[in-house]
């Protein structure tokens, strides 16, 4: 696997795991295609990030800071799988 | 030598505002909503001309029914909430509940990590002979600084004062603590205005945030999203901390009371932390958020309703505004 599919795939495991937790079926099977921000209010958003960064720092063994508030437009990358895999990619 | 917590009490004041009440308020809201995450349905509130020095006063005579005033010789007060820029609101109290004037007294100001700060600190003066009982008295009356129209912080907070003493006779055994401080995050938990930097300002403009909370520079802010990126990455590494430092591992601790900051935070916390629903509490409904009061009152229910038993091993851990953090193992 690529860099690109191994940060799909821990993505996929935290919203599984998000799913569980807090009830969101959508989570269950994700896709490229799933919807995050509108089952997430801000405090899901950050917990998504926390457990993210986690996997990212076990996976590559290096850091990265998902949760940037100060960044213009931030949320826009937790529209979907797709778009927070591209933002991860590209920290 | 031994230092030992040796006994927990704790008062709120007698107004209280509950959900309805705010609901009222805020009809274009959804407070059961928020309540149902947060996990704070009523809390109390001081009066208008009811300070953290009348709060403390009341929580300390509680704890006296129990312990002679006679015996302490230090009072450490935390507070955020403060009568006066000075004298310190330590030094009101000594008066109004007669100890002895050859008693030390300081306030200190921290927050959510109040508790384990002065804890740290009393058995600091126990340990090198400077004091035999300390009384510790948590006064915190957020709710004068927060803003009548921000109700995502009106909705946590709860005023409240609790009151510890902390002696050198064996009871519950004070442990070893870490403690940590990230100043950068000074600006995601404050009260702008007020201050020498910063003058009260009565003309200060009114913002509305995106969730239509009110607020002025006068008044408190919590970028609460921040505030639990911190807590959420912080903590879990702070309890490891502390259990290397007092030599005992995750299983061989018995309980584990954090800092009762909101439900949502303190289940996220234990999930990272993999506890299991008996190893950790969390019973702020009826009172919200009390700051630094709040590990201390879930110490004093704890042992009340027999949750924690004489020789548990109970891991204290406090964290919040500064941002600051303290961790201790306290044995009951």
């Amino acid at each position: 696997m690529n860099k690109t599919e191994q940060i799909r795939e821990i993505v996929f495991e935290s919203l599984k795991k998000l799913g569980a937790e807090e009830e969101i079926g959508d989570f269950a099977n994700p896709s490229m295609d799933t919807r995050i921000r509108k089952h997430l209010d801000s405090m899901g958003v950050v917990a998504l990030a926390v457990d993210l960064e986690e996997l990212y720092e076990d996976l590559f063994d290096s850091s990265v800071k998902i949760l940037n508030e100060e960044e213009a437009n931030f949320m826009s990358n937790f529209e979907t799988a797709e778009t927070l895999v591209k933002y991860i990619d590209g920290l | 030598m031994g230092v030992y917590i040796k006994n927990v009490a704790y008062y709120l004041p007698e107004v209280t505002v509950s959900n309805e009440d705010l609901q009222s308020e805020f009809k274009d809201r959804d407070v059961g909503k928020m309540a149902n995450k947060i996990g704070v349905f009523r809390r109390h509130v001081a009066g208008p001309d009811e300070t953290a020095l009348d709060l403390a006063e009341k929580a300390a005579k509680k704890l006296f029914e129990e312990n002679d005033k006679d015996d302490i010789d230090f009072v450490i007060l935390c507070t955020q909430s403060p009568d006066y820029y000075l004298p310190t609101t330590a030094c009101i109290l000594q008066h109004r509940l007669g100890i002895s004037k050859n008693a030390g007294a300081i306030d200190i100001n921290q927050g959510c990590s109040g508790f384990v700060y002065s804890l740290s600190l009393a058995k600091g003066l126990v340990e090198a002979g400077v004091s035999k009982n300390v009384l510790l008295v948590m006064a915190e009356t957020y709710s004068k600084h927060i803003n009548e129209g921000d109700l995502g912080n009106r909705i946590i907070f709860g005023d409240a004062a609790s009151a510890i003493l902390v002696s050198h006779t064996q009871t519950m055994q004070v442990g070893n603590f870490v403690l940590g401080t990230d100043g950068e995050g000074a600006n995601n938990l404050i009260v702008p205005n007020g201050g020498l930097r910063n003058r009260f300002d009565s003309a200060c403009e009114v913002t509305t945030d995106q969730r239509n909370d009110r607020r002025t520079d006068n008044d408190l802010f919590m970028n609460g999203s921040e505030i639990f990126y911190f807590a959420g990455k912080q903590i879990p590494s702070v309890v490891e901390q502390t259990l290397a430092a007092n030599n005992l591992t995750k299983g061989e601790v018995d309980f584990y009371l954090f800092h009762q900051a909101n439900k949502y935070m303190i289940d996220f916390l234990a999930k990272r932390l993999k506890l299991s629903a008996d190893q950790y509490y969390f019973d702020i409904e009826d009172i919200g958020n009390t700051v630094s009061s709040t590990i201390p009152i879930a110490l004093k229910r704890c042992l009340d309703k027999g949750i924690i038993q004489k020789g548990d091993k109970v891991l204290l851990c406090g964290f919040g505004v500064g941002y600051s953090w303290g961790s201790v193992v306290v044995e009951i």
